[in-house]
């Protein structure tokens, strides 16, 4: 009856009760939009850059992780992919020699990082392939291919087939070798376009003396962006003792760490604006009691419990609380519902990534994150309980005599 | 006027946990806004001082070429007369010549690298970009026949203040120089290529690379923003065979971010636009609908509707006021602890992040001008009249016998 | 023996910084089944009489039982509890519940009570019935004339068989008509199931139904007479 009275009390303001689970509702759904958004962007932007800069987990040699010195090289590492590929069939092991040095051509010879990739594997996981203005993707088993950005191709004025040298150092030696550029690409980050020079691996191997089969990493990926648990301790016994095995938030803590501050702002955001929705049902309830303190002093005179008045206002709460987080669950997911269909490009994302040398994809999905739209379903139901908390305990205090009296 | 005035304000303190709670709302809404812009405010600044003031200064000079192909035979012509005619504009504040090239450099212990070459006049550097605040160990340049390194450098040479740096240089006429140089500093840019690379003093770098008088680049900064532009015109007009860039067309990834701020503070605007017509209707409708016998009372006393809508609207627009300044002083104490405490965004120790390839401070600390301060007032008064229209009209439209006849 | 009692009741109310004296040590005790009329001009303190037997408000001083229990020294809950298993009230207007129907009101209090549906629903029909609405159980106030919904008022306040029926001026916003139909019914109730009756009231014709007309001027009982 209580609950009957309750929705009945509710139905007969459908203005007021519109207004505050109206409330609710687009408090919800505005949280629920950018948390999924936030959330699509994340998985893109962590999965993006766990692949192409480092794997769930990532063997390298031992101190590379902190001094990111290029001469620190894993040797003898096709034999060592092959161990982990045994012991985990289900992951892709994939290696990559990552140096630093120069390109020249003859007009001009600029400062670059060189990724020795291997082709068919990198293309999997990498964007650039999809970022090709020019050219091909590398060609495994061809020697001394490059793939170089446009902005680079245009400062050495070079175009597809011409002729570069590439100079690496190793160990205080300086290497030098003619390649010739397969394809050029444009990933929309300046410092990218203009830095970034990919090589087969073999051929770049060739170029350091006396380390045979050397890489800077062993990548090991799985599917989905989550490390999974035994991975790392079972890679490591793949690998036994000497090269750091590290997992994805070990080996790119920025990465991490950017995207826990991303989301305590986000947090922030979402909580402060549960508060103004709190305020506004608090408000509506409220305003209802003191329209129908009158009501409230019969059905005390008629014998109801402060008890039982508490219980009707907070279940008039509730209430609003369920409507509003009703109707704003379904507004969310409609939505969200075209950005996980179609997404946003959102160009721009290259220049920020925390994670500098990857290159993302840059149309940015929404992705429908169950849990935590129930969690903030649920917590909003809730957030109108607490709102109605205090009109109920006051509705609970109020003496019988004096709201008889009011108009 | 004055009585309508007086009677909008009492009824606004008839109840007043309503009033207070829907300002509340309503100035919360605002102080949200006020402190957003604080902060992007900050973040923007973080990011002109990492990219303008620490690099780009506000034009830069090049030969035409340059920016294309930033081939190093691509000099600014008659360096000298640029500068001293440049020196001579009241609008110019610092003319700052550099060598941007590319070197290979060699420590102590045979260890080689290659990197980023730059050419500074110490003195102008120091007051345009305040290099000489960003060496870490060590001193910044004074004298000739000395260099500074990069932390990323230093680190893959093993080399310290006190070192020797051995620099190896493709010169413009075809030779190769080289040139041993003591380390008098180390300093820590925040730029990525940079850091990896050294600084010289520009007789020397002239010296090395065999290219006389001439310099690369010039940088510019005049006495205030708003002059840039006008300086821009008045250079390319003297000197139509330079290119004479803005910062902002030089890196317009920083503009990029200023405009997408502004669109992030739209849709915040856009949020308490609607929490505030949504808050103000919802009150002002209650009240009407609580007043409908004392409105029919007003109209049968024969105040004509105009005056009962006019009576409503001052009501709204005083609800507006109310909230804006609880707004106001909210957001400005949220501003003055921005302001004065800052909020860290740490990336990694001492770093914010990383974007195009600088590195943010990673302190932010709140910025407000006093327009962005001011909008999301306006918005709250504009909608407070807007939404006040429809209880208005709701008010008016009762028939003054119906409405008596009301309980 | 009495099932209301009341001995030296005062209550004094705090009016900014003056005090009103409602009740002056005010003596009153009432019989089962008895039909008794409060009368008295406007302010001597009626309302705030019946507010007290029904423990809506305690007194300042003095004693209020109700059947055997004193309701000076009982909590709110106590007193809400007192409320819904001994007195019935009805009032001037606002009777009801507007959210429920006219059978929904009148089951209100046995639901309180925690009587069974099936319960619950054969008294109110019942009950309606007695009164007169027979056919009307499923409307809203807002759908019943003021005569028929002061009728559900009365048929709520009886339906749980109340030791009490305490009414202040349960006639007041009625055409005479219409009143003499509803304090006719009080009368009828009051003969025909026992219900005691306490009614406060300006009004001289519905007075000479009564069978006990208590007359209060400034807080305390001027006059009793039995008829
Ligand atoms: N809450 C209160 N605060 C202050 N004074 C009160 C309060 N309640 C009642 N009074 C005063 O107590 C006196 C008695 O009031 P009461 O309502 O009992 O009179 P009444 O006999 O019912 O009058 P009426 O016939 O007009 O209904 C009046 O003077 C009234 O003003
Ligand atoms: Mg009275």
């Amino acid at each position: 009856m209580i609950f009957r009275m309750a929705l009945r009390n509710l139905i007969r303001r459908p203005m007021q009760s519109f207004l505050a689970s109206g409330a609710v509702a687009g408090c919800l759904a505005l949280i629920i939009w950018t948390c999924n958004f936030q959330d699509g962007a994340w998985v893109l932007l962590m999965d993006d850059t766990i692949r192409a800069s480092a794997g769930h987990v990532v063997v390298q040699a031992d101190g590379y992780q902190d001094a990111k010195d290029s001469n620190l090289l894993v040797a003898d590492s096709s034999a060592i992919a092959t161990k982990i590929r045994q012991q985990n069939p289900e992951t892709t092991v994939m290696r990559r020699l990552i140096l630093g040095g120069m390109i020249a051509s003859p007009e001009n010879s600029v400062a670059v990082g060189i990724s020795g990739v291997e082709a068919e594997a990198e293309k999997a996981v990498s964007q650039i392939p999809k970022m090709m203005v020019d050219g091909e993707w590398l060609e495994a088993g061809t020697s001394g291919q490059v793939l170089i950005g446009t902005t680079l191709a245009k400062r050495l004025q070079v175009g597809l087939g011409d002729k570069v040298v590439l100079t690496v150092s190793y160990r205080g030696e300086l290497q030098a070798l003619p390649f010739r550029v397969a394809g050029t690409f444009t990933i929309g980050n300046a410092s990218m376009d203009n830095f970034f020079v990919l090589a087969n691996l073999p051929t770049l191997q060739e170029m350091l003396p006396g380390i045979t089969d050397p890489a800077t990493m062993i990548s090991v990926q799985v599917e989905g962006y989550k490390v999974p648990a035994g991975l790392k301790a079972s890679v490591r016994e793949a690998v036994g003792d000497g090269p750091e095995v590290l997992r994805a938030e070990e080996a790119l803590p920025e990465l991490f760490k950017a995207e826990e501050l991303d989301k305590i702002g986000g947090y922030f955001m979402w909580i402060f604006i549960g508060i103004l929705a709190s305020i506004g049902i608090l408000n509506v309830l409220l305003m209802s009691l003191f329209q129908r303190t009158r009501e409230l002093g019969m059905l005390q005179a008629m014998g109801m419990r402060p008890s039982g008045l508490v219980q009707l206002l907070l279940t008039e709460g509730f209430l609003l609380g369920v409507f509003g987080a009703l109707l704003g669950f379904i507004a969310g997911l409609a939505a969200t519902y075209p950005m996980v269909e179609y997404g946003i490009d959102y160009g721009m994302i290259n220049n920020q990534a925390p994670v500098s040398g990857v290159a993302l994809n840059t149309l940015m999905k929404a992705v429908y994150s169950w849990d935590k739209m129930a969690i903030w379903t649920g917590f909003h139901v809730l957030l109108a309980v607490l709102a109605s908390l205090w009109p109920a305990l006051r509705a609970g205090r109020l003496e019988a005599v004096e709201s008889m009296r009011s108009q | 006027m004055g009585i309508l005035t007086a009677i909008a304000w009492r009824n606004l303190w008839r109840h007043p946990t309503r009033t207070v709670l829907t300002s509340l709302t309503m100035g919360l809404g605002v102080a949200f806004c006020i402190f957003m812009a604080s902060w992007i405010g900050g973040f923007l600044d973080v990011m002109r001082t990492a990219t303008v003031d620490r690099n780009l200064g506000h034009l830069q000079i090049h030969h035409k070429d340059y920016p294309e192909t930033m081939n190093p035979y691509d000099v600014v012509p008659q360096a000298q007369s640029v500068i001293e005619g440049l020196q001579d504009k009241p609008d110019v504040k610092i003319v700052a010549p550099r060598i941007q090239a590319f070197g290979m450099y060699a420590g102590a212990k045979d260890e080689a690298a290659s990197g980023s070459f730059v050419g500074v006049d110490p003195e102008a550097e120091k007051n345009l970009t305040e290099m000489h605040k960003r060496v870490r160990k060590g001193r910044w340049l004074k004298n000739s026949r000395e260099a500074v390194i990069g932390h990323r450098l230093a680190k893959e040479l093993n080399l310290d203040v006190g070192g020797e740096l051995l620099v190896v240089v493709n010169a413009l006429d075809g030779s190769i120089g080289n040139q041993v140089y003591p380390v008098v500093g180390i300093y820590n840019s925040g730029m990525l290529e940079r850091d990896g690379g050294a600084m010289f003093p520009l007789q020397d770098a002239q010296e090395l690379f065999a290219m006389g008088d001439g310099v690369h680049e010039l940088v510019v900064l005049t006495q205030a923003e708003e002059k840039i532009e006008t300086v821009q015109n008045s250079t390319t007009n003297a000197y139509p065979d330079l290119a004479v860039r803005t910062w902002y067309e030089i890196s317009p990834e920083t503009k990029q971010m200023e405009d997408l701020t502004a669109v992030t503070s739209f849709f915040f605007y856009f949020i308490i636009m609607a929490i505030s017509g949504f808050m103000v209707v919802n009150t002002l409708l209650m009240s009407v609908y609580e007043r409908t016998r004392e409105l029919g009372l007003f109209a049968s006393l024969g105040l004509p509707p105009k005056r009962v809508v006019m009576m409503i609207l001052i009501e709204s627009g005083l609800l507006g006021v109310l909230s804006s300044l609880l707004g106001l002083g909210f957001g400005l104490l949220g501003h003055l602890f921005l302001a004065n405490y800052g909020i860290t965004m740490e990336i990694k120790e001492g770093e914010g992040f990383i974007l195009n390839g600088v590195v943010l401070d990673p302190v932010i600390f709140g910025q407000l001008n006093m327009t962005q301060a001011i909008i999301p007032l306006v918005i709250v008064m504009f909608v407070s009249v807007v939404a006040g229209l429809w209880p208005a009209r709701r008010a008016v439209k009762l028939d003054p016998v119906v409405a008596l006849a009301q309980e | 023996m009495a099932i209301v009692s009341i001995e030296k009741a005062t209550r004094h109310y705090q009016d900014g910084d003056q005090v009103v004296e409602a009740l002056r040590g005010l003596d009153l005790s009432i019989e089962p089944g008895e039909f008794t009329a409060i009368m008295g001009p406007s302010g001597s303190g009626k309302t705030t009489l019946l507010n007290l037997i029904g423990g809506m408000d305690t007194p300042t001083s003095g004693r209020v039982t109700v059947s055997g229990k004193e309701v000076s020294s009982m909590s709110k809950t106590e007193r809400s509890d007192l409320r819904r298993d001994h007195v019935g009230f009805i009032f001037q207007s606002y009777n009801l519940i507007p959210v429920l129907t006219a059978q929904e009101n009148t089951e209100f209090v046995l639901l309180l009570q925690g009587k069974s549906e099936a319960e619950r629903n054969q008294r109110a029909r019942e009950i309606l019935k007695a009164v007169g609405l027979e056919g009307m159980e499923g409307r809203r106030p807002a759908e019943l004339s003021g005569g028929q919904q002061q009728r559900v008022a009365v048929a709520r306040a009886i339906a749980t068989k109340p030791t009490i029926v305490l009414a202040d001026e349960p006639t007041a916003n009625l055409d005479s008509e219409t009143k003499a139909e509803l304090i006719g019914l009080m009368r009828r109730m009051n003969e025909e199931e026992g219900v005691t009756f306490l009614f406060s009231t300006h009004d001289h014709e519905i007075i000479d139904v009564a069978r006990r007309v208590v007359t209060l001027r400034d807080g305390q009982v001027s006059s009793d007479e039995h008829r």
